[in-house]
């Protein structure tokens, strides 16, 4: 094999080994299906941990649809004290790049958050969760323009790591929030979490999900997310991680060729725990088949 | 452990129950009854979730583990399809599973395809010398899978079925309670899955018996191995503010107290 690089430095400080990385609260480091090491991943991506613990939405929590499944569970964490106790060493003593997934319901929780996880070493990023869908009646900060610059700005004062704004594709203009988080001081954008939608069980004449709504992720939204990629990777000058229904090399690859210089995958982990390794591979076999030597090369090659 | 498997066997029951029989070694032998798999049988892109099975028989000595199901959507529509020699895909053994007591006898109380994680339960418990009663329901006769393999390994299986054919119908705990009072069977330990009023119906028994009920639960699950919180239940836990949580049904059980889950 020839040298490969597929190394992606996102911004100085942060350079992954590979472009892949598991989607929030997707990924089960260690003791579950222990399918491969997590630390040949491109960076460990953690579940999203919150100021305080929080239980979740009532289930019933996921429900599947065709090519995609609707999850409401409603983040979930054991509390960023806890988190820093029981899991953040865990995390730690894998050998890529750990970025700790934040949420919360109003600018202050994620700066609680982040203030107490400053004190830590071992994390190359935070990335804030601003657009869970299944977050009752939190400030809409997701997906408002204003509210997103507002919250972007308060945070960054906080945070002396790189900042990874992960955008709600629940809104007009993805471009104009993407915007938005760049000039408030973000370094990195994820693009995009799920859509909101529902299902309703009509024997029992009810919304099939604990919470009514819940977020649509997997193949389904890959063609929006995609897009979404594109659009943003073309309106801004900051590093984009692609995210939506990612589940073989080819996908990967779409999303890379979109503008991505890093790629998530979530719901195609439940199916194929072994996936992301699969993905790594296939983008060195693409490579190599077709005379690239670094993975630079074919970030936004689709947009030349 | 993901792993691949063969399918050995298609087997059509009555009525639209299957047994698909699955030759893992692996998975086979470090299994315990009560655990599932999440498993995969299909290659079709509008699927993108495995599903969980529980284990109806595990045989380590062959390396095959026993599937049994209902055909109730497209999942287990295209799993009925899968023929002998087909590869699937699985991930397990996953959960709890039963902890079955030292010595002492074991009440089974099921409920229709809920009697299917209780064969593996009856096969272990026989094995090691406990005995067994079972008390199986469902709406007709029919509807009740595996009786011949339930009697080898019970001393007693006794049916209910809502069309009266059988015990006209009525409650297994009513049923449980009898051989108790009235042929004085000592029972150490209860399961029970595939209904909720089973479950509650056991609670008040267990002091008044001196038992300890356990309910296999079942949910829509999306990872199967604890990560992705889909598959909660409400459990009762002291010391938090609620006095409850939500605790995962695929890594903290499937198999939890009776008197712990909150309905």
């Amino acid at each position: 094999m020839k040298d490969l690089d597929l190394t992606s430095e996102l911004v100085p400080g942060l350079k992954l080994k590979n472009p892949v990385m598991p989607a929030s609260g997707t990924y089960d480091y260690g003791d579950g299906a222990n399918a491969f090491n997590p630390s040949l991943l491109g960076a460990i991506v953690t579940k999203s941990v919150s100021a305080f613990p929080r239980s979740g939405n009532a289930p019933p929590r996921i429900h599947e649809t065709p090519c995609g499944i609707l999850n409401a569970v409603g983040i979930p964490s054991e509390g960023v004290e806890a988190f820093r106790r029981n899991t953040l060493p865990g995390l730690k003593q894998y050998n890529t790049a750990l970025i700790v997934s934040v949420a919360g319901e109003t600018p202050e929780d994620f700066a609680q958050v982040i203030s107490c996880l400053e004190e830590e070493n071992g994390i190359g990023a935070y990335e804030l969760n601003f657009s869970c869908p299944n977050l009752g009646d939190g400030i809409p900060f997701g997906t408002n323009p204003e509210l997103l610059y507002l919250a972007v700005k308060q945070i960054r004062k906080v945070a002396s790591r790189p900042l990874i704004v992960k955008l709600s594709p629940n809104v007009v203009d993805i471009k104009l929030m993407a915007r938005q988080a760049q000039d408030a001081g973000a370094d990195i954008l994820t693009v995009a979490n799920t859509l909101t939608g529902m299902a309703i069980d009509v024997r029992r004449r009810q919304p099939v999900l604990g919470n009514i709504f819940g977020g649509l992720s997997g193949p389904a939204i890959k063609p929006v997310a995609l897009r979404m990629v594109w659009e943003v990777a073309g309106a801004v000058d900051i590093p984009v991680i692609g995210v939506g229904g990612i589940t073989d090399t080819t996908d990967a690859l779409e999303f890379i060729m979109a503008g991505a210089r890093a790629i998530q995958v979530g719901t195609a982990n439940f199916a194929n725990p072994k996936v992301m390794l699969e993905i790594i591979e296939g983008i060195e076999s693409y490579m190599e088949e077709n005379g690239f030597t670094r993975l630079a090369d074919i970030v936004g090659l689709a947009r030349r | 452990m993901y792993v691949k498997g063969k399918i050995i066997e298609q087997r059509k029951l009555r009525s639209e129950y299957n047994i698909l029989i699955i030759e893992q070694a692996e998975i086979a032998r470090k299994a315990r009854p009560g655990q599932f798999i999440m498993l995969q049988a299909w290659e079709r892109g509008d699927i993108v979730l495995p599903r969980p099975f529980s284990l109806y028989r595990i045989l380590p000595a062959k390396g095959q583990l026993h599937i049994l199901y209902k055909i109730r959507g497209k999942a287990t529509l295209e799993m009925s399809r899968r023929i002998p020699g087909e590869e699937v895909k699985l991930i397990g053994p996953l959960g709890n599973g039963a902890d079955l007591p030292e010595t002492g006898n074991i009440a089974l109380l099921g409920r229709g395809i809920g009697a299917a994680p209780l064969m593996a339960i009856a096969e272990t418990a026989y094995n090691r010398g406990l005995v067994v009663y079972t008390f199986l329901s469902a709406r007709k006769r029919e509807l009740i899978p595996g009786v011949v393999d339930f009697t080898r390994y019970s001393s007693k299986v006794v049916l209910s079925t809502d069309d009266g054919e059988e015990n006209e119908g009525r409650l297994l705990t009513v049923l449980l309670e009898e051989l108790i009072t009235k042929e004085g069977i000592k029972i150490k330990t209860v399961f029970t899955c595939g209904s909720k009023r089973l479950a509650q119906g056991l609670l008040p028994m267990e002091t008044k018996y001196n038992f300890r009920a356990y309910v296999l639960l079942e949910e829509v699950m999306a990872c199967g191995i604890g990560s992705c919180k889909g598959c909660v239940c409400k459990v009762r836990t002291p010391g938090t503010p609620e006095g409850h949580a939500y605790k995962r049904v695929c890594k903290d059980g499937p198999v939890f107290p009776a008197s712990e889950v909150i309905w």
